[in-house]
């Protein structure tokens, strides 16, 4: 059965490699939008990136929205030093994308998306989460008709402060009103996506795929990798967001527990940290279901499957 | 006549009923659009209770439905002060008319894309949808003349000793609305505490004609002061400022908004100065009652 999904992205190389997981031919996701916000760059940045990976590997009648340009309530940050001055540095791309963005408001789409549909739409945003918040403020009625959201952030640790990784510290305000709208949500924290990590070994294998969408991966995996040797001192860099888009192709990837996560939104050292109750001290119902193991060898094998299916027409 | 085009956004509320009353019958002012919003009553009653205005005065203008509930605090309402339908005390007639498919937000854009000139943002109730604006569509920014908002105080709260209540309903609305840089008139409770109406005035209402006697009922009825004492007409101030500034004393002045810890929804200003090498706002600090007095009635009188 195909499932609908709503990607809400910040590309962004972990998030051009999940829309392009995503939209492979081995896919049985139906993406009926993809959204933008700010968060790795400027969201206009990020919303041209969506663009032209859309172009890349042809995925013309899917909509394209721009969301908010900023967070709720704190200022803006970006993570240039991750992603490069574009976003997306690496791969040679076209300046200016054939696709456009439609005339809505992404928080907009999002809302008519989920309020027209038959309660089957999943949300799987893997940038701040201003966009989904913001939706959820402004029509609250979509919030029981979201049928789970897959969302990558956080962590019992941090990657921008000691304490918080990027998306959720970026809008915590934000991430406050997701993580308590009663909303399923299943979540790839950096527990989880630091083991998605894309080794030499896995780059190599997926170079010897010729076609253009995996050399474009590949690209993005070497800048990457560089970015991550530089900043944080790995051996290979994470493949964050596409555990989102691997976990709804195939579950069994990852090992999940059922626990409570709120997150800080006041802290003086632990602003946007996600607090998981992994020993139930709180005795709060759970709201997440939380990843904690990815299974190494599935993963891959998944996402060169996907960049193999790219030799045939693209779906 | 050069007519101000506004849009009212507010949450009716007998003091909302009372500036929306002026402005809908005001030569001066031209109201583009009414939104509205939860604060004083749910925002299903504030929506009906701004049609109902509306339908009592037969006039054009379209009422869209905004916010249910603040940004990211939970909602408390103000019946206390407004009655359970947030204007007891006048029994509308039914009627048909409709509020508009519009979510507010997109209503508002909408005029704001259709306007040649800069429209002044009235904002009488939660800085809720005006937020929202502003961070779906923050290109309106330079549609917005300025933003005339009955909210905030220098001087002391109505919900505890430091916030107003406009504010302190949705707090991060208000803070995302004053770091706009969207000029802005407060009229908070420095001078609409001033503006009462006195009991005199008060007294004169239901001989005034059936917008009077409509507003006896709702004043009768509110708990904003007294008769006896004086009404508080608070958000009746943004439209006079709109419609006599030389008759206002304001400030230019710095204001933030606290949106952490007891004082959460005051307003705090750089009063001396000394710590901002800017200002954002117009504080109105004192009004003309005399004449706040009998403008009103006139305005009242001359509806009928």
């Amino acid at each position: 059965m195909t499932k609908k999904v709503i990607l809400d992205c910040d590309p962004g190389h972990d998030d051009a490699i999940s829309i392009i997981l995503a939209a492979s031919n081995i896919s049985d996701l139906k993406i009926e939008a993809i959204t933008t916000v700010a968060g790795n760059v400027e969201v206009e940045k990020n919303t041209q990136n969506t663009l032209k990976v859309c172009d890349m590997i042809g995925l013309t009648d899917v909509p394209v929205a721009q969301g908010v340009e900023r967070p709720l309530v704190k200022e803006r940050e970006i993570a240039e030093e991750i992603h490069g001055d574009t976003g997306l540095d690496g791969p040679d791309l076209p300046e200016i994308p054939t696709k456009q963005a439609i005339d809505q408001h992404g928080v907009d789409l999002i809302i008519e998306k989920v309020l027209n549909a038959g309660d089957d739409i999943t949300l799987v945003p893997t940038g701040p989460l201003t966009n989904i918040a913001l939706a959820m403020i402004k029509e609250p009625k979509i919030i029981p008709k979201i049928k789970e959201i897959v969302l990558m952030g956080g962590g019992t640790f941090g990657n921008w402060t000691p304490a918080a990784e990027f998306n959720i510290y970026v809008d915590a305000e934000a991430a406050n009103v997701v993580f308590n709208s009663g909303v399923p949500i299943s979540m790839f924290a950096l527990d989880v996506t630091h083991q998605a990590i894309a080794t030499d070994e896995i780059i190599e294998q997926l170079s010897n795929i010729d076609n253009a969408t995996a050399h474009f991966v590949v690209e993005l995996l070497v800048f990457f990798k560089k970015t991550y040797k530089e900043v944080f001192g790995f051996s290979g860099p994470p493949i964050h967001d596409a555990c989102t888009v691997a976990y709804l192709l195939d579950p069994s990837i990852f090992k999940c527990q059922h626990v409570r996560v709120d997150v800080e939104t006041k802290g003086e050292f632990s602003y946007g940290m996600t607090v998981v109750d992994k020993l139930k001290t709180t005795g709060k119902d759970p709201n997440v279901h939380f990843a904690y193991e990815l299974n190494f060898d599935k993963f891959w094998d998944l996402m060169t499957k996907a960049l193999q299916s790219y030799q045939t027409q693209p779906n | 006549m050069t007519k101000t085009p506004i849009i009212i956004d507010t949450d009716p509320g007998i003091d909302d009923a009372a500036a929306i009353t002026v402005a809908l019958n005001d030569p001066k002012i031209d109201v583009q659009l009414i939104t509205t919003m939860a604060g004083n009553v749910p925002v299903e009653k504030t929506t009906k209770n701004a049609l109902n205005l509306v339908e009592f005065y037969r006039k054009d203008v379209e009422v869209a439905r905004g916010a249910a509930q603040p940004l990211l605090r939970n909602y408390e309402d103000a019946s206390y002060y407004h009655g359970e339908s947030g204007m007891d005390g006048y029994e509308f007639p039914h009627h048909e008319r409709k509020e508009s498919d519009l979510h507010a937000v997109q209503a508002m854009k909408k005029v704001f894309d259709k306007s040649e000139e800069p429209i002044t943002l009235v904002a009488i109730g939660a800085l809720t949808n005006v937020a929202l604006l502003l961070m779906e569509y923050p290109e309106v920014k330079k549609k917005i003349k300025e933003m005339v908002i009955m909210g905030g105080s220098l001087s002391s709260g109505n919900v505890n000793s430091a916030a107003e209540f406009n504010i302190y309903a949705d707090p991060h609305a208000a803070k995302i609305a004053f770091q706009s840089e969207i000029p802005i008139v407060m009229a908070g409770l420095d001078v609409t505490l001033k503006a009462l109406l006195y009991p005199t005035s008060f007294e004169q209402l239901p001989s005034l004609g059936r917008t009077g006697n409509m507003l006896h009922g709702l004043f009768y009825h509110y708990r904003g002061g007294s008769p006896e004492t004086g009404l508080q007409l608070h958000d009746v101030c943004t439209l006079f400022y709109i419609l006599y500034p030389e008759k206002v004393e304001t400030k230019d002045l710095f204001v933030e908004v606290a949106t952490e810890g007891p004082a959460i929804g005051a307003t705090i200003a750089d009063l001396h100065q000394r710590q901002q090498n800017q200002t954002n706002t117009k504080v109105c600090v004192d009004i003309d009652v005399d004449f706040f007095n009998e403008w009103f009635l006139d305005s009242i009188r001359t509806i009928g």
